[in-house]
């Protein structure tokens, strides 16, 4: 990682944690199994627990490999495994791409501009995101940091507004129709944490005690997401389930006194964390172009990046996004864990052979 | 060179996304804005009564020029509430702007044909406004929201502010668009909306409220009569402040009591195989008004007697308001069986299912707390 600039670990735990609120903030119970509304309560508690599973072969990257990013482990092993890591991830990336993109388009085009064409708000949006992510890594941490003190206090604001309409009455019994569904709505949510690859390639580039961090990150997620989840059950009741973005619906009620239209800072919040989330994962993208391919054209990485997820999402109308969004949840979650948890779990696994091997070659000589 | 290029990539921000307005027929004097929408059913779908604002009026109200009332009324009709709506353009050349909108009416006859197939839009259209009041006319919705109230009257402001009045009155019941989709999407609480009536009055129509209705599914099967209306405020706990009358036949007195402050508990338990409900209203009340042929000091014997007839009519009022829905309607408009199910789920599951079944015999006891706080300024009555 020799040459590239180093951020704070609480700035990157800031980026991350406001990437995987966004995808809090995108959570509807339309189209998905119907699940009792307290059963999501627990739900986050587990999904906490499998995601600190899944972050196994980070933690042990962190441990084994200190200051190399996965493809450095790859790299290890053989510079051909590091290539296809590489590629590997950068598909991912763009993937992970799209579908916050598509996320973007179907928030806009629904809430914001139901009556006009969302295209243009797509191609400025991503042209934002662009040029952001050619400012590098600390630009980017910088933004989110304080995009990430916004959003609290806009979800501050909201909740407390919020408090007079809350009725416990709405809530349904924990666990009616077993554990089940709780595990189900779990791996859901821990499948939405696409953030530990982004770990997977950034935490070497974060100064400080990353162990700290992310407990912290864990904790603030699954108290963000007990609290939301719980104004949106106790104030809708069972309308939150008719909704495509209950936690706007939650937005639009949350009124007191003479001020109203939280709904229009939470749009504001909303946009700004998805352009954060879209540039951070193109500088992801272009930085691990640069390990496939040539360091010099980083930013035309970034250029070219940008270029499909836009010629995808406005001439394709989301047709891979449709088809994942519309995927169950098995499909999801094994794409999910092929790609987080298996691919960076062998390369570790093969880099600490290798290592091993080296010492008992060396031991022998 | 790079500053000038940030700077041109600004303005091209600002010029193409500050210039929303702009868009042809998106602009103000293009767009019906609707204040209430009325939905009748008919034999071919539906018919929707928009009532809007007369731009030209309300942007120049001072102007001289005979520019007519201040809202306009539209009746359109389609196959859907969507296909009506946007019918308006035909007739008007302009696109209906729902998002100002602040009255959803319905009419007697469709709410006792289901409403579900005309909630879907109010639901689905990002537009609409969650916490827009949902009501029902006596007659038509057309006839409710076409009324005319007065010269430069907005009906729709008028019954917003009636609806309002579940502030101060226990008789009135204002439900948004959000609270009633979520009763009536539950198995359990039947959804309940008022029922406005429009009378007219000389030239003019007056309208107030007139009962509430509950929805048994998605229609509209009885109607509660006012003590029941105050009976389902304190059992939803949504009462805040109201007036209520008890008679003392010692002091010969009616006295006329100020709800300050209530707040209702609910338990349910399982006794002897039988559910039971336990309410506890606690009240706190000022004498508004003691109405006696013959004179009498309001003395704490007086006081302690009002207290308790109080405390007793509370009881009755609730208790006769639960027979009535439970026995002769097989209705729980209360929601005691959603807070049955979330106590014991267990015992909901294995002998319940059905909670409509249940209710006959389903037990409620009212346990009333009223204290009086202020006599106001006579120490006697006049």
């Amino acid at each position: 990682m020799k040459g590239s600039a180093k951020i704070g670990v609480w700035q990157l735990c800031c980026v991350l944690l406001l990437s995987r609120l966004l995808s809090t903030l995108t959570f509807s119970p339309v189209g998905a199994e119907r699940i009792n509304s307290s059963d999501y309560f627990p739900s986050v508690i587990f999904a906490a627990m499998m995601i600190l599973l899944f972050s196994v072969p980070l933690i042990l990257q962190k441990h084994y490999f200190p200051g190399k990013d996965i493809a450095d482990v790859a790299y290890t092993v053989s510079p051909l495994l590091s290539k296809a890591t590489g590629i590997s991830y950068v598909l991912c990336f763009s993937f992970f791409t799209l579908v916050a993109v598509a996320r973007l388009e179907m928030f806009v085009g629904t809430i914001v501009f139901p009556d006009s064409d969302s295209a243009l708000f797509i191609i400025l949006c991503i042209a934002a995101a662009c040029y952001a992510a050619t400012l590098g890594l600390e630009a980017i941490g910088r933004v989110g940091t304080i995009s990430l003190v916004l959003f609290t206090g806009a979800f501050a604001f909201i909740m407390m507004a919020m408090a007079d309409k809350v009725e416990t009455v709405n809530l349904s019994p924990v666990f009616y129709d077993g554990v089940e569904p709780s595990l189900t709505a779990a791996l859901d949510a821990a499948t939405r944490t696409v953030e530990l690859a982004f770990a997977a390639v950034l935490l070497p580039r974060a100064n400080g005690k990353a162990g700290r961090a992310f407990a912290v990150c864990l904790l603030a997620f699954t108290c963000f997401a007990e609290l939301i989840l719980f104004f949106v059950f106790a104030g809708l009741g069972d309308f939150a389930q008719t909704q495509m973005f209950p936690v706007h619906a939650v937005a639009v009620l949350s009124e007191f006194s003479v001020f109203r239209r939280f709904d229009v800072l939470l749009t504001g919040v909303w946009i700004l964390s998805a352009f954060i989330k879209i540039s951070l994962l193109l500088y992801l993208q272009s930085e691990m172009l640069q390990k496939v391919f040539s360091r010099k054209w980083n930013k035309l990485y970034v250029l070219l990046a940008g270029l499909l997820i836009l010629v995808i999402q406005v001439f394709l109308a989301g047709t891979v996004t449709d088809y994942y969004f519309t995927a169950g949840l098995a499909a999801r979650a094994g794409l999910y864990i092929a790609f987080v948890v298996l691919v960076p779990s062998m390369v570790i696994a093969a880099a600490l052979i290798k290592r091993k091997r080296g010492h008992q070659h060396a031991q022998s000589e | 060179m790079r500053k000038v290029s940030k700077m041109l990539f600004l303005v091209l921000l600002i010029v193409l996304l500050l210039s929303g307005c702009s868009t042809p027929g998106l602009e103000l004097k293009n767009r019906l804005i609707v204040q209430a929408i009325g939905i009748d059913e008919t034999q071919d779908g539906v018919r929707v009564t928009l009532q809007t604002l007369n731009t030209e009026m309300a942007g120049n109200p001072n102007s001289g020029a005979d520019l007519g009332e201040v809202t306009r009324c539209l009746t359109v009709e389609g196959a859907t509430v969507s296909e009506a709506i946007s019918n308006a353009a035909k007739s008007e050349g302009k696109q209906p702007l729902i998002s100002q909108n602040r009255l959803i009416v319905f009419g007697r006859e469709t709410a006792k044909s289901g409403l579900y197939t005309h909630l879907d839009y109010f639901v689905r259209n990002a537009s609409t406004r969650l916490t827009v009041p949902v009501a029902v006319s006596d007659t038509t919705a057309e006839e409710l929201v076409s009324a005319s109230l007065g010269e430069n009257v907005l009906t729709a402001d008028s019954i917003t502010d009636i609806l309002d009045g579940a502030r101060y009155n226990t008789n009135i019941v204002s439900q948004a668009l959000y609270e009633f989709v979520n009763q009536l999407s539950s198995e359990l609480t039947d959804a309940f909306i008022p029922v406005l009536r429009m009378e007219e009055a000389g030239e003019e129509n007056k309208i107030s409220m007139y009962s509430v209705g509950v929805f048994q599914d998605d229609r509209m099967t009885y109607e509660l009569s006012a003590d029941d209306v105050t009976a389902l405020m304190l059992l939803t706990d949504k009462a805040q402040s109201g007036y209520f009358s008890v008679d003392n036949e010692a002091y010969s007195a009616q006295t006329v009591l100020r709800i300050k402050k209530t707040g209702t508990k609910i338990q349910s338990k399982v006794q002897n195989g039988k559910i039971l409900f336990n309410v506890q209203v606690k009240m706190t009340v000022d004498i508004l008004e003691t109405r006696s042929d013959t004179p009498f000091s309001l003395d704490k014997a007086y006081l302690l007697q009002t207290e308790a007839l109080a405390q007793q009519r509370i009881s009755e009022m609730i208790e006769a308001a639960v027979r009535r829905c439970f026995l002769e309607q097989n209705s729980d408009p209360f929601g005691f069986g959603q807070r049955f199910w979330k106590k014991y789920p267990a015992q909901f599951k294995s002998d319940v299912v059905h909670w409509r079944n249940a209710l006959p015999t389903v037990e409620v006891k009212t346990q009333a707390d009223v204290s009086v706080e202020r006599v106001g300024n006579g120490v006697e009555n006049l």
